[in-house]
């Protein structure tokens, strides 16, 4: 038998060689970026550099300050952070509403478009004249019902009618963007203004920022507290075991006596509720109104997120902040040296295709040879 | 209805059916042969741009380029679901979105002031839109590859045990699925639009993707589907073109969300109706681990 020492030390390595393996895939998508950048005539390290100091704040920002961590100094812009952190809210969000239905084993593509429902029918909700504790209430309720509902259309579709929900999903996506439009363009919209928007919603239903000049609300520690609600929720209730049985092997579920429709459309309304709520949040700390393009592109962010993350908390949590993050830096990165923001896209593309990839031999290779190496290192 | 508008109907329907028929070619061989493939979508994107690129000084180039570009980035989806073990709807995702980011980026890069694209004749993609799904059905059900394909979607262990790799015959369907992609691409940049410009697919591919549902994984069917689809989308821009009001039940249904939103609702409708239906080849998205 092992010591335990050596056991310990074997786990160490397991670890190491896991985060060395993500740092290696990391690296494999920043230096086909870097590429990108150099072969389309720009100053690739300047490039990461801005990317790295419009998603952390650390560097030289808009108006950088001396900061002292212990031994090292740094500039520091704090709204930078507070910028890029306000991005990971809406991905993690979302990530959250993925993991539910791929728990379930679904795959839910349709997240952007519950997001859009749920944050229209938050932007209506907002324009009602309530007061404050009632009116947050109202909009983050209206927002998840909304996005609960247009979920469950699609699990109502694959239960009864057999249609695959990646089909279904995407095309209500389109429908529910065009839907919300149009209900902008007759009777809805503000008309004090030019563009086809909502009348902004009312002050009690706005939620103030934590650094003057971002979006950076209450919204980002509500989130983080409904993913760890969530991962709670998974492994220690009934409904949380069903929604995994049935995700990872319908059969038994039926053999057991779950239904599986039953649970898939549970899934489906509680991921739509989140995506929802995501909408709900945007409208109250971001835009005000419903506009236009309001989901970006965190619905499919949040999906990549949960399906790269294995649905894990540590998974999604590190994804989120990956991805958010990145695209906050992208959009400091085209204001300071014009270089095209969509390369965030092509880099969150090539990490979801590099992270998925399962390498047959790779970490237990990695791990052997730092036990290898540990042991040598102790002969001597 | 005057005839000229029930010509231009037609004249639109057959211009927005052809990157669909294509495009859900190129789905109904994949999936026939067991790979997902939500792809469609980005090799299109990426045919599209290449041809742009490679298609300003002769359009055969450009057709070439698109071609070559849609087979590379299917391989991509093959060494990814095939060999590295990725979920095919993952990797499906992943190449949409470097698609995206790629064609984005460097068209704001390289075509920030526009550009236009020479074409090969229009005709020639009419033709090949309107034989090829024929010629496709006969490869499919009349010659032993199509067999050994269609084997590989519902069976791989069957094909391993005549003696054929399963992996290399998915391949070969992802090879000709990027074919027809990037004919589908080429089609418009060059000879629909003559230029690019972003995102110009447009859930296009998830479209062709219902079309191959629609016609129940079969060349022709996919190509009905695909012809449904586009006479959707050219009432719509027709009606648009017109500008009839149609109002009624308090909804303004010329209004152009709910004409943009048309050719989606009923798509979903049709798969109401239909999918439950038919059944998807039986190892549709199955990893290749087991078999190598």
């Amino acid at each position: 038998m092992l010591p335990s020492s050596r056991l310990a030390f074997a786990e160490l390595a397991r670890y190491i060689s896991a985060a060395a393996l993500i740092l290696l895939r990391i690296a494999a998508a920043l230096i086909a970026a870097a590429m990108l950048i150099h072969f389309s005539g720009h100053d690739w390290a300047r490039a990461l550099s801005s990317l790295w100091s419009g998603a952390t704040g650390i560097g030289p920002g808009y108006s950088s300050v001396p900061y002292q961590l212990g031994p090292i100094s740094f500039p520091f812009d704090k709204l930078l952070l507070a910028q890029s952190l306000s991005r990971v809210t809406p991905v993690l969000l979302c990530g959250v509403s993925a993991s539910i239905a791929l728990r379930a084993g679904i795959f839910n593509i349709g997240v952007p478009g519950q997001l859009v429902v749920g944050a229209f029918a938050a932007a209506i909700a907002g324009t009602l004249r309530l007061s404050y504790p009632l009116s947050i209430a109202v909009v983050l309720a209206c927002g998840a019902l909304a996005g609960a509902a247009w979920g469950y259309l699609a699990v109502l579709a694959k239960v009864r009618r057999g249609v695959h929900e990646v089909i279904s999903t995407i095309l209500l996506n389109y429908i529910a963007v065009n839907l919300c439009d149009y209900f902008v363009a007759h009777g809805l919209r503000d008309l004090s203004s030019m563009s086809l928007q909502t009348r902004e919603v009312s002050a009690a239903a706005q939620l103030g920022t934590y650094v003057p000049g971002s979006d950076f609300t209450v919204s980002f520690v509500v989130s983080l507290f409904l993913a760890f609600a969530f991962w709670l929720f998974m492994d220690t209730t009934i409904w949380g075991f069903e929604t995994k049985v049935v995700g990872s092997a319908p059969e038994a579920a039926e053999a057991a006596g779950i239904p599986p429709a039953r649970v898939q459309g549970r899934a489906m309304f509680l991921s739509g509720a989140v995506a929802g709520l995501c909408g709900a949040f945007e409208i109250m700390s971001v835009h005000h109104r419903y506009v236009n393009g309001i989901a970006g592109n965190y619905g499919f962010d949040g999906i990549a997120v949960a399906l790269l993350g294995g649905t894990s908390p540590l998974g999604v949590l590190s994804g989120s902040f990956f991805f958010g993050m990145l695209g906050s830096g992208a959009s400091y990165l085209q204001i300071q040296t014009d270089i095209p923001s969509p390369v965030s896209m092509f880099i969150q593309g090539i990490v979801i295709c590099v992270f998925a990839v399962r390498f047959r031999v790779g970490r237990e290779t990695v791990a052997k040879f730092f036990v290898r190496f540990s042991r040598m290192a102790a002969l001597r | 209805m005057t005839p000229d508008w029930l010509i231009a109907l037609a004249i639109t329907t057959v211009s927005s059916a052809i990157p669909l028929i294509l495009a859900s070619q190129g789905g109904v061989f994949s999936e026939r042969s067991g790979v997902i493939n939500i792809a469609l979508e980005g090799m299109m994107l990426m045919a599209a741009f290449s041809a742009a690129a490679f298609g300003q000084r002769s359009p055969s180039m450009g057709l070439a380029a698109a071609i070559f570009v849609g087979i590379g980035f299917s391989l991509c989806h093959g060494l990814l679901t095939q060999k590295a073990g990725v979920n095919h709807v993952v990797s499906g995702l992943g190449l949409n979105l470097v698609a995206t980011g790629l064609t984005r980026f460097l068209s704001l890069r390289y075509f920030g002031d526009g550009i236009s694209v020479s074409s090969p004749p229009y005709w020639t993609y009419v033709a090949l839109a309107f034989t090829l799904p024929l010629l496709a059905h006969l490869f499919l059900f009349r010659t032993k590859a199509g067999v050994l394909i269609r084997a590989t979607g519902e069976k791989p262990e069957s094909v391993r045990a005549t003696g054929a790799s399963p992996v290399r015959i998915r391949f070969l369907a992802l090879c000709l699925c990027g074919a027809f992609c990037g004919l589908a691409g080429s089609y418009l940049s060059q000879a629909d639009a003559h230029t690019f410009s972003r995102d110009m697919t447009a859930g296009k591919g998830f479209i062709a993707l219902a079309a191959v549902v629609f016609g129940r994984w079969n060349p022709i069917g996919a190509m009905a589907g695909s012809l449904l689809f586009g006479f959707l989308y050219a009432l719509q821009s027709q009606l648009q073109i017109i500008g009839i009001r149609l109002q009624f039940l308090g909804v303004e249904w010329s209004s152009p969300q709910i004409l943009d939103m048309v050719p989606y609702f009923i798509t979903l409708l049709v798969l109401l109706g239909v999918a439950g239906k038919t059944s998807p080849p039986a190892s549709l998205g199955q990893s290749s681990e087991k078999l190598d």
